[in-house]
This record gives structure tokens, C-alpha cells and sequence, in this order.
């Protein structure tokens, strides 16, 4: 574990570091980030003056969802961002060295690339949310801190199990540009309470793709709404969703077959 | 008596490779129907190897070798076979296992393309577990080994592509592995670097009898490196024993290059050995000769004193050539 | 240098997008579910509303359906790579041939084009069936439907040439692209229509080249565009498509004096 540390430590400063060399282009992605977080937030706040509600919901209570939905995708971006690249270090081989050294490629291939252009957009958009939720979020008390702290680990786990899968298919296919475009444009849906889509949709979202617990339950338990599922079955969700990556993990390692021979 | 560090025991490995129909239909078709077809990368292969030996794989393109150094190496599992190197089965991938042995892919880096070859190796201090004066201590004589003191400083894209394989030996050599696996290690580098990283993995075998597995295309740094060899073509052994008993059977002879300064006559080379090629076109004069092994260097200095030499080379004939030959031999017996 | 080239090079490009099945799959995938993300929103938005910003469900049903089918067909394109193919050196390897650089781009642009037209077509048809929006759309509209798409095809692809020149001077092509890229993606009026925000967003938008991207196609699908604004945005638009395919020109020429003269 402490080892581990140390190597995360060791690849997040060399990321850094790349940062800084690429500076130019990382600002530039940084201010593409913000202009559209800037078009988000304006379509839901025209939105609040032209609609009362929205599926149940006051319309100003979407941004909750949004908000939640952005850090969430943004937080699971900067740890998993290494997945991004897989494909690559597949066609290279790099990841023939990977496996060849002792350390679990699995930790490599997902948190091997922190994204620290993510961890600067992080600070202006915790500033956002903080005043978009201003009048949104009742004062905490111990019991909802808890529960919030176990649908955020759900969460969490829930997105490391989509990113596992998304791996999975690179090992196969040689191949995960399109899948994690794919898995960003599914949890796109997150970005709304899954009561907006079609009852068959928001089923599926709450129980086999489940977005629901990925991004609208820590909204729902710190807004204090209705949680959309249980928390119960959310953790019974999350633990098995990633249990199952990691057996697919185990069976993907096994078929790898490498690029060349 | 030596110990085994190595041994393969009916080895074989079968990939799927898809077949594609040329064409916009063909594409079209492939869309939800494909052919299969088995290729053989490995076929039933067999040998052991000692501690602290040098040996060579060699082979042409796709014939089998790198396929095979994966799977020692860990990286693929066998279609069937038995491999134990250095005691573990190389696929189950234990960290103690992957702490004794090291892999350098001449086409492939492991640096950091943005940031100076340093930042690698402290990635891998702490990937290996290298405790700190153990790290020091290596990192100290493989800089001073290579002479790349001041070059791991610097980002490794602005690094030649010699500094940069030095660069990446270090990184595979900084835990002290008992077994080193060079697929194609002096590949693309020009002949002084070829020779000086050659020096280094000779240096390296003798300072810390370390047994090591070479492939290479050129036959210099197997015939420098390597006193035993095995060749592998089309997934089968063909030839496993010592280097220069092949040398001796199949390369009978040298290439000798000359550029001339003035035209010479076709009669004027005969009498020392098979013209391969001889150009005249008026501003370039060049040939190329066959000679026998042994005589090789006398009849250098016969033309040299002879003709208008302007600039002569001894080369070993191309290791495509030679191992066409063993194979066609083991073929007819 | 014939028409036999270039056409070879269409058909090239054209077998290569079938050859990557997965890729192919998930990106027609992709089209499809960011567009049902759209409809699902909006839709389940209007239950609680007959009209937001005198778009009916209906209405902007169609308005979602075609400003999709537009934008894969204007926006989509294969030159994302364009800058580092030239910086990495490789356009080296076409400029030593008998060959036009322009109208390579163009061939392998069209043979994306072609296929994207195909696809787009069977989905938005499918997916129209589906929603069945109760609005006509008037048959006379579509010549001028179809010019205008072929106007902001000029566009997009002016921008694509002078994003990919950044690759004859620099290796940071990503960072201006995706900048720029995000802006087009939320401006061209595929998420929303653009005059349900605030105006003063919507009268900025209009001097860009953006919503002929997909934005006004829409409006003019549904009828929404009189005389007037046709005219004055056809010159906009033109005005757009001269200055950027002489910036274009330009800025290749030069970039192709210093490309050859460090060397490539």
C-alpha cells in the first residue's frame, strides 16, 4: 500500500511536471473546460426563468444534478485518466514493460496518467458549484455526512468499474478511444435526474447501467430529495459492479494476446 | 556443475489473425463476417539455458523470436508447453520473479518523453522496491559505464537516439536483474554506438554474471556478444549449438565493399574473389566482392595496393543469408 | 496527378472506415445517444410547459432531430489529425509526389462525408419515426436546405485547413482545437436553439461563423427563416467562406515555404 503510494506520488509530480512543459496547450484545454461549464450553467439558469419544474423536480433543483454530475465526471477524469491512453500503450507495447515490472498493471493502466489539468479545473469549479448550491443544500448534520460519504465511495466505484470494463475492451479489441467516448456519452445522462428519461430508460439507469447511483444519489442525499435508489441497494450495486470488473480484468489479462509478434 | 536459469520445454504459441478481402465491398462484408486463420508463432520448441550465459535468438522478421522472449518474459501465456525461468513459471507474473529479470525492446521506450531520463529511473527505484544507497550505488556505475552523466538531466526528446537507448538500459538494469532479455537493442544506431553498446552488455555479463537473451538482425553483436546461438525460423529451432560452428560451415565468406577513385575493369577484381556488384558511371565507382573467410584480409591488402582504393570495408555476410542456408540444410536432411 | 489519383484515394478512405468495425459502431452509436439525450431532456422538460420560447415540443423535436443530421454532416470530419500529421513530418511523404495537396484533404473529406450522409440519414430517419414530431417541413426548403449545408461545408473545412497549419510551426495543435471546437460544438445550436437563451448571446452567435454550422439550417428546415434574414445571413455566411478560404490559402502557402525550409 505504502508502495503504491509512492509510486502514485512519483507519476502525479512527472505528470505535473509534463504539465508545465505543455503549458500552452493545457491552458488552452482549461479554458475549453470552463467556457463550457459557462454554456451549461447559462442554459439551466435560462431554464429556471422559462420552466417552473422539470419532471417532478423545481427546475433550480437541476442544479444540484448538474453540479454533481460535473465534479463527478471531472474527479473520476483526473484519476482514471491513464484509461484514456490505453489503447496506445497497447499499440506501442508499453504495456508489455508494464507487465513486466512488479506492480499490478491494472494500477498502472488506471491510475497511472493523473490528469493535473483537471485538478486545476477543479478550483474554479468547486467555486461555481459552491455558489450555484448556495440556497440548495441544507445545513449537514452527522447522519447525512455519513450517508453521503458511502454513496460518494458507491460512486466512486461504480466509475472504477466502468473504466475497468472500458480497459477490458482495450485488451480485446486493441482499442478504447471510441469505448471511453461511448461510457462519456452514456454518463452524459447522469447529468439529469434519471426521472426525466422514459420509465424502460430510467429502470436501466438504476439498476444495469447504473447512472443513477453514479451521479444523482450524492445530489439527491445532500439536497435531502428522495433518493432515487435505495442506498442499500446502491452499495449492493456498486460492490458487485466492481467486483465483476475485476474478475473481466483477470479474464482480459489472460486472452492478451500482444500487438505484434 | 552450472545451474539452469532457463528451461523451455515443447513450447508452442498459436495466435488468430483475421483475413480481409481487398475492396470497398470486402470492408463492407468484413462488417459482420470475418475469416480466421491459426499462425503458428511458436511450434514445439525446446532448449535450456545457464546461468550467466550469453546466447543469441536469431531469426528474421516474424520468425518466432520475440514471440517466444514474451512468453519468457511473462508477457504471453503459451498455447502449450512448459517454461520455467529462474525457477518460476514466467505468467504467473510474481513480483519476486519480476524483481530478478529485466526487458528492453529496442523499438519500444519506457522513458518519459517530456521529462529528463531521471524522473524514469526514480519511477522505477520505486516500482522495484530499490532501497536508496542500493539505487545510488547502480545508478553511480551504470552513469559512469555509459557516460551519460550529464545527459539524464536533460528532457529525453531532445536525446539522439543513442543517448536515449543508454538512457533506457539504465532504466531496465537499475535492480540489478539476474536476467536480461535485449530484443533488437543496438537496432537503428550507427556502428559506433552499435559497438559501444555491445562493450556495455559484455561488461555488464562479466561484472554481475548476469545471464542474458540477445535477438538482433546484425550479426556483429551476435558474433561479439554470443558463444552460443539459436535459430528460429518459422516458429521451429533450426539450429542450437555454438555460434561459430556456423560461422564456419555456413559463412564461408566475407563482403568486401570498395569505393575506387578512378573506373577499374571488370578483369582487374576477378582474381580476387565473386563480383557481387561493380558500378561505373562516371562519377561513382564502386563494387563488391565475395571473399573466403580466411583470406579475407590478405586479399584486402592485395587490392588495396593494387587498384586505386579509395575507401575499403570488411563486412560478415547479412544473418538473412545464413540462415537461409542452415535452414535450407535442415530441410534436405 | 489525374482525377484517377484522388479518386483512388476516396475509395482508400472510404474501405478504411469499415475496417475498424468497433470504432465505426461506437462512433455511429455515439451520434445516436447524444441525440436521444437532447430529445429525452427537452421532452420531459415540456411536460410542465406547452412552448419555451415559441418552440412547441414539436417543434423542437424537429428542430433537435435536424440540427443533428446537419452537424454530422458539416462538422464531422476526418482532418482531426491534420496538424500533427504535419508537424510529425509525414505530409513529406505526399508532397515529394505528383500530387495536390488540397484536393487530397478533399477526397479522403468526402469519402468521410459520404458515408456520414448515409448513416446520419438511416438514423435521424429512424429516430424521426420514432418521436414523430406533428410539423411540416416544407419540400421547397430543401434545395436551399442543401446549399446551405454545403456553405457551411466550405466553412468547416476552411477551419479545418487553418487549425491543421498550426502543425507547420508548432507542436501544440490540440490545445487551439479543442478550445475552439468546444465553442463550435455548444454554439452551432445542436444542444438547444441558440434564441432560447438571452439575446445578447444569440446576436454575438450570429456574427460567427458557428450557426451555419447547424443552427440555421434548423430554422430553416421549419420555416422560420423569412426573406431578409435569408439574404443577410447568406452574406454573412459567404463573407465567412471568402475570408476564410483566402486566410486559408495564405497561411498554407507561407506554411509551406518554412515546412520546406527547415526541412520537414
Amino acid at each position: 500500500m505504502k508502495k503504491y503510494a509512492a509510486i502514485w506520488f512519483k507519476l502525479a509530480s512527472n505528470e505535473l511536471q509534463q504539465t508545465f512543459v505543455n503549458k500552452w496547450t493545457n491552458l488552452l484545454f482549461l479554458l475549453g473546460k470552463l467556457v463550457r461549464l459557462a454554456t451549461l450553467i447559462l442554459l439551466i439558469v435560462s431554464l429556471e426563468h422559462a420552466v417552473p419544474s422539470v419532471a417532478g423536480f423545481q427546475t433550480q433543483q437541476l442544479r444540484l444534478f448538474v453540479i454533481s454530475y460535473t465534479l463527478i465526471d471531472t474527479v473520476s477524469q483526473l484519476i482514471f485518466r491513464g484509461v484514456y491512453v490505453f489503447s496506445n500503450s497497447i499499440r506501442t507495447g508499453s504495456f508489455d514493460l508494464d507487465l513486466s515490472q512488479p506492480i499490478n498493471p491494472l494500477f498502472r493502466a488506471l491510475f497511472g496518467k493523473p490528469d493535473i489539468g483537471d485538478m486545476f479545473f477543479l478550483i474554479p469549479l468547486g467555486g461555481v458549484s459552491a455558489w450555484l448550491l448556495r440556497s440548495l443544500i441544507p445545513e449537514l448534520g452527522f447522519s447525512t455526512l455519513l450517508l453521503s460519504g458511502v454513496v460518494l465511495l458507491d460512486s466512486l466505484l461504480i466509475a472504477a468499474a466502468f473504466h475497468i470494463f472500458v480497459l477490458c475492451l482495450g485488451i480485446i479489441t486493441t482499442e478504447v478511444n471510441n469505448t471511453i467516448m461511448l461510457y462519456r456519452d452514456v454518463s452524459r445522462f447522469g447529468m439529469f435526474p434519471v426521472a426525466v428519461y422514459p420509465n424502460w430508460l430510467s429502470l436501466l439507469f438504476r439498476t444495469l447501467i447504473p447512472l443513477a447511483v453514479l451521479f444523482n444519489l450524492p445530489a439527491e442525499v445532500m439536497g435531502g430529495l428522495v433518493p432515487s435508489v435505495p442506498i442499500g441497494v446502491s452499495v449492493v450495486l456498486s460492490v458487485s459492479f466492481f467486483s465483476i470488473s475485476l474478475l473481466a480484468w483477470k479474464r482480459a489479462l489472460k486472452e492478451y494476446s500482444s500487438a505484434s509478434s | 556443475m552450472k545451474t539452469a536459469a532457463i528451461v523451455v520445454d515443447h513450447l508452442s504459441k498459436h495466435f488468430k489473425v483475421y483475413k480481409k478481402e481487398p475492396g470497398v465491398w470486402g470492408s463492407i462484408k468484413s462488417l459482420w463476417h470475418r475469416e480466421y486463420e491459426t499462425v503458428k508463432a511458436v511450434q514445439d520448441i525446446s532448449f535450456s539455458i545457464d546461468e550467466g550465459e550469453v546466447i543469441g535468438f536469431i531469426g528474421q522478421n516474424g520468425a518466432g523470436k520475440t514471440t517466444t522472449l514474451k512468453m519468457l518474459s511473462g508477457l504471453l501465456y503459451p498455447t502449450s508447453g512448459e517454461v520455467s525461468v529462474l525457477g518460476y513459471t514466467p505468467w504467473e507474473r510474481k513480483p519476486d520473479f519480476q524483481k530478478q529479470f529485466s526487458l528492453v525492446m529496442g523499438q519500444k521506450n519506457q522513458l518519459w518523453w517530456d521529462l529528463p531520463a531521471i524522473e524514469t529511473f526514480e519511477l522505477n527505484k520505486a516500482i522495484y522496491d530499490i532501497p536508496d544507497n542500493q539505487y545510488k550505488k547502480t545508478l553511480g556505475t551504470l552513469v559512469e559505464l555509459l557516460d551519460v552523466a550529464d545527459i539524464i538531466k536533460v528532457q529525453v526528446r531532445k536525446l539522439s537516439l543513442g543517448q536515449r537507448m543508454k538512457c533506457e538500459l539504465i532504466a531496465a538494469l537499475l535492480h540489478n536483474p539476474k536476467l536480461l532479455f535485449l530484443d533488437e537493442p543496438t537496432i537503428g544506431l550507427d556502428v559506433i554506438m552499435q559497438k559501444t553498446l555491445r562493450d556495455f552488455i559484455r561488461e555488464y555479463n562479466r561484472e554481475f554474471g548476469a545471464t542474458i537473451i540477445l535477438t538482433s538482425h546484425y550479426m556483429d553483436d551476435v558474433k561479439e556478444l554470443c558463444k552460443r546461438a539459436i535459430i528460429i525460423e518459422k516458429g521451429t529451432k533450426i539450429f542450437d549449438g555454438e555460434l561459430q560452428s556456423i560461422i564456419a560451415k555456413y559463412a564461408k565468406n566475407k563482403i568486401l565493399s570498395l569505393v575506387f577513385s578512378k573506373p577499374v575493369q571488370r578483369s582487374d577484381l576477378e582474381p580476387y574473389g565473386e563480383i557481387k556488384e561493380l558500378t561505373q558511371d562516371g562519377t561513382n565507382y564502386t563494387a563488391t566482392l565475395l571473399v573466403g573467410r580466411k583470406s579475407a584480409t590478405a586479399s584486402a591488402s592485395k587490392v588495396l595496393s593494387k587498384l586505386p582504393v579509395q575507401d575499403l570495408t570488411i563486412e560478415e555476410p547479412p544473418i538473412e543469408a545464413i540462415i537461409r542456408d542452415v535452414f535450407a540444410d535442415t530441410k534436405r536432411s | 496527378m489525374t482525377v484517377a489519383t484522388y479518386l483512388q484515394y476516396f475509395k482508400i478512405y472510404l474501405a478504411q472506415t469499415f475496417e475498424y468495425r468497433t470504432s465505426f459502431f461506437m462512433w455511429r452509436i455515439r451520434q445516436v445517444l447524444s441525440l436521444l439525450l437532447s430529445l429525452f431532456f427537452w421532452g420531459s422538460v415540456y411536460a410542465d410547459t406547452a412552448t419555451i420560447s415559441a418552440y412547441t415540443k414539436d417543434d423542437m423535436i424537429a428542430y433537435l432531430i435536424i440540427t443533428n443530421l446537419v452537424f454530422n454532416l458539416v462538422a464531422a470530419t476526418s482532418l482531426n489529425s491534420l496538424g500533427s500529421f504535419i508537424y510529425s513530418g509525414e505530409l513529406s511523404n505526399f508532397l515529394i509526389k505528383p500530387q495536390n495537396i488540397s484536393l487530397y484533404l478533399l477526397s479522403k473529406e468526402a469519402a468521410d462525408k459520404l458515408q456520414n450522409l448515409f448513416f446520419s440519414l438511416l438514423e435521424a430517419g429512424g429516430i424521426w419515426l420514432l418521436f414523430q414530431p406533428q410539423t411540416s417541413i416544407s419540400l421547397q426548403s430543401l434545395p436551399l436546405l442543401g446549399f446551405f449545408i454545403i456553405l457551411g461545408m466550405g466553412v468547416t473545412f476552411c477551419i479545418q485547413l487553418l487549425f491543421g497549419a498550426i502543425g507547420f510551426w508548432s507542436p501544440d495543435t490540440w490545445g487551439p482545437r479543442f478550445l475552439f471546437f468546444t465553442l463550435m460544438g455548444l454554439t452551432s445550436g445542436t444542444l438547444f436553439p441558440l434564441d432560447i437563451l438571452p439575446s445578447w448571446f444569440t446576436s454575438t452567435v450570429a456574427l460567427t461563423p458557428f450557426p451555419f454550422i447547424s443552427y440555421f439550417q434548423g430554422q430553416l428546415a421549419l420555416g422560420r427563416v423569412n426573406s431578409d434574414h435569408l439574404w443577410s445571413s447568406f452574406l454573412v455566411a459567404a463573407a465567412w467562406l471568402v475570408a476564410l478560404g483566402i486566410t486559408a490559402a495564405v497561411v498554407w502557402k507561407k506554411g509551406l515555404k518554412d515546412y520546406d525550409s527547415h526541412g520537414g
